[in-house]
């Protein structure tokens, strides 16, 4: 059951993401095909999916919890969402290219740019500071992992 | 002449060779695959008259020596974490010609392709790889029992350092694509689109069918995997209930049966798991010893089971398994409940082995070391099963029927894995 929550939470979210991206992609003029498009969107669900898992992982070890209960159940939560990603992604396509009008797509286009200015002019500007964030994150993140029920240098049992 | 890539695909072949020399076919026949998965780029150039820039096809010959080298050494199973290096190395390679034949795409057709798009696909394409690759691996163990992927955290650590491998490559990648010069950058797009244009005139034409036979195949998949564990096997008959137990070796007349694999005393650890037959390097069997035969735990009354385990720590050039548990709920030799406990992988995990395969019940992190001595117990009582060590709960599951059988130790080892004394107790705890 809770696969099939997988699945059904992750569709809507590959759809809006294609959504926005064809959007994005005709009112920036961006040179992606519709099959390049709905692969993306698949990828960042796939993507979404995995950090899900991650953090059910870092919890587990880190701070006790038991959501993570055996390698079968994240494997088979990460195809359920891999499978709803896909999903999305056709849907997604299916929609923009068949089914809404120029006006709604025109709108959705303004939206996914309104949307992607912001992270990109950070990107822009900042694109070194949060590379070198991004690894101190994971770095932590990694020597944490690694003492996790195993004694810290100068703090006894981690 | 690209003499950086003939030369590794040469050292490929004479690996091939060695392996043939020192009497390893199965390590010699990786290496051959090895070497002419390396002439892949060869191939294409050859299919599409282009010629793939030299720093690529050098990129993609060295991935591919890296891991049928490994395969063939079996140098997975004799360095714990190489596998956290080979991986992501592989990953970081696909992450980085992504983004290069992306840049080049663009540059040669004068797209407009922002770099963040670049990127992202990159890092996406390449994370991608490697969720595949464990989805091979799960796949290979669930219908093969391959023992590919070792725990929760082995498949979850292999993701990690995936993900860390493709976010430098792209990084990397984006940084030295400038140096490329103008004509390798020309020659990179026109290999993405070579590369491109058979899929995208698949999916253009035959998009449905694509989509009917990728569901099919899922579909038969799901239905193959629940269909192989059907089957649980009935309890033998003639079984008597089984009493309280106190065993402590081989020499105890009818306490212990061998079911399998190779079991030896041992004066100083009890008895021992051993390989007699030296295997190589992960190709190491487990070994189940059934105590008290002809008799069945757990089928009306509650009951403790315990006993101490040595893994042996062995030589760098034996292997790296460290494994022993207690058998439950035995029907056969392939198929019961088994609670095992891993110096290599630090956990504690309840297993069901149908027809020799096992499902994972639960697993939890439990550092422990070689050449330890440890005391496992499980306890069926009130409705659930508890796994634990040293005397620690760890876990909890609700039991059930099927764990009703027989019970014996359980390893896999590539030194041995040894059991001093084991304990069984019938009825409710105090």
């Amino acid at each position: 059951m809770d696969k099939l929550v997988h699945v059904a939470l992750i569709v809507p979210l590959v759809l809006a993401l294609g959504l926005l991206l064809l959007g994005g992609r005709d009112r920036a003029r961006v040179d992606l095909s519709d099959q390049l498009a709905a692969l993306l969107a698949m990828l960042v669900g796939m993507l979404v999916a995995m950090l899900v898992e991650f953090a059910e992982f870092v919890s587990d070890w880190l701070f006790g919890t038991q959501v993570q209960p055996t390698n079968t159940d994240t494997l088979l939560d990460l195809l359920a969402s891999s499978v709803g990603a896909a999903l999305g992604g056709v849907l997604a396509t299916t929609t923009y290219c068949q089914w809404l009008p120029a006006t709604q797509r025109e709108r959705l286009g303004a939206l996914g740019v309104w949307l992607s200015d912001g992270p990109s002019r950070v990107l822009d500007k900042h694109g070194f500071a949060i590379s070198l964030a991004l690894t101190g994150m994971v770095a932590i993140t990694v020597v944490a992992l690694w003492f996790a029920g195993r004694p810290v240098p100068g703090f006894g049992n981690g | 002449m690209r003499w950086e890539s003939w030369l590794v695909r040469l050292a490929l072949a004479g690996l091939a060779v060695f392996q043939v020399l020192t009497g390893n076919p199965p390590g010699a026949l990786v290496a051959v695959e090895g070497a002419v998965v390396a002439l892949i780029p060869r191939a294409i150039k050859r299919l599409s008259s282009i010629e793939i820039p030299r720093s690529m096809e050098a990129l993609f010959v060295a991935g591919i020596a890296l891991q049928f080298t490994s395969e063939s050494l079996k140098l997975f199973e004799l360095f714990t974490y190489w596998d956290k290096i080979v991986h992501p190395t592989l990953v970081a390679l696909t992450a980085w010609l992504s983004a290069w034949l992306l840049l080049g795409y663009r540059d040669a057709f004068h797209k407009r392709l922002p770099v963040h798009l670049i990127a992202t696909l990159g890092l996406l394409l390449g994370i991608a790889v490697g969720v595949t690759w464990e989805y091979v691996e799960f796949a290979s163990d669930w219908f093969g029992d391959a023992d590919l992927q070792k725990s929760n955290a082995d498949t979850m650590t292999d993701l990690i350092s995936n993900d860390i491998g493709a976010f430098v490559a792209v990084l990397l990648s984006l940084r030295l694509y400038r140096y490329l010069r103008l004509d390798e950058r020309t020659r990179a797009g026109e290999l993405a689109r070579w590369l491109s244009q058979g899929i995208r005139r698949v999916v253009d034409r035959h998009g449905r069918l694509v989509g009917i036979l990728a569901t099919t195949l899922l579909a038969v998949s799901v239905i193959g995997g629940w269909a192989i564990d059907r089957g649980w096997p009935p309890l033998p008959e003639g079984l008597t209930h089984g009493g309280p137990l106190a065993w402590r070796g081989l020499d105890q007349a009818g306490a212990a049966t061998v079911l399998l694999g190779d079991w030896v005393p041992d004066a100083e650890r009890g008895t021992c798991r051993v390989n007699l037959e030296k295997p190589k390097p992960g190709s190491e069997k487990p070994g189940l010893l059934q105590l008290a035969p002809g008799h069945v735990y757990g089928l009306n009354e509650p009951f403790r089971f315990e006993a101490r385990v040595y893994e042996q720590r062995p030589e760098q050039s034996e292997g790296t398994q460290m494994v022993g548990g207690l058998a439950f709920g035995m029907r056969d030799p392939n198929d019961y409940f088994l609670l095992e406990q891993s110096a290599l992988h630090d956990i504690l995990r309840l297993d069901r082995i149908v027809h020799n395969r096992r499902r994972d019940v639960k697993e939890r992190l439990v550092r422990t070391h070689g050449n330890e001595w440890h005391t496992l117990h499980v306890r069926v009582e009130s409705g659930l099963v508890w796994a634990g060590v040293d005397g620690q709960d760890v876990f909890a599951v609700p039991s059930e029927p099927d764990m009703a059988g027989g019970i014996g130790l359980w390893a896999r080892a590539a030194a041995a894995t040894c059991f001093s004394e084991a304990q069984v107790t019938v009825g409710q705890a105090q």
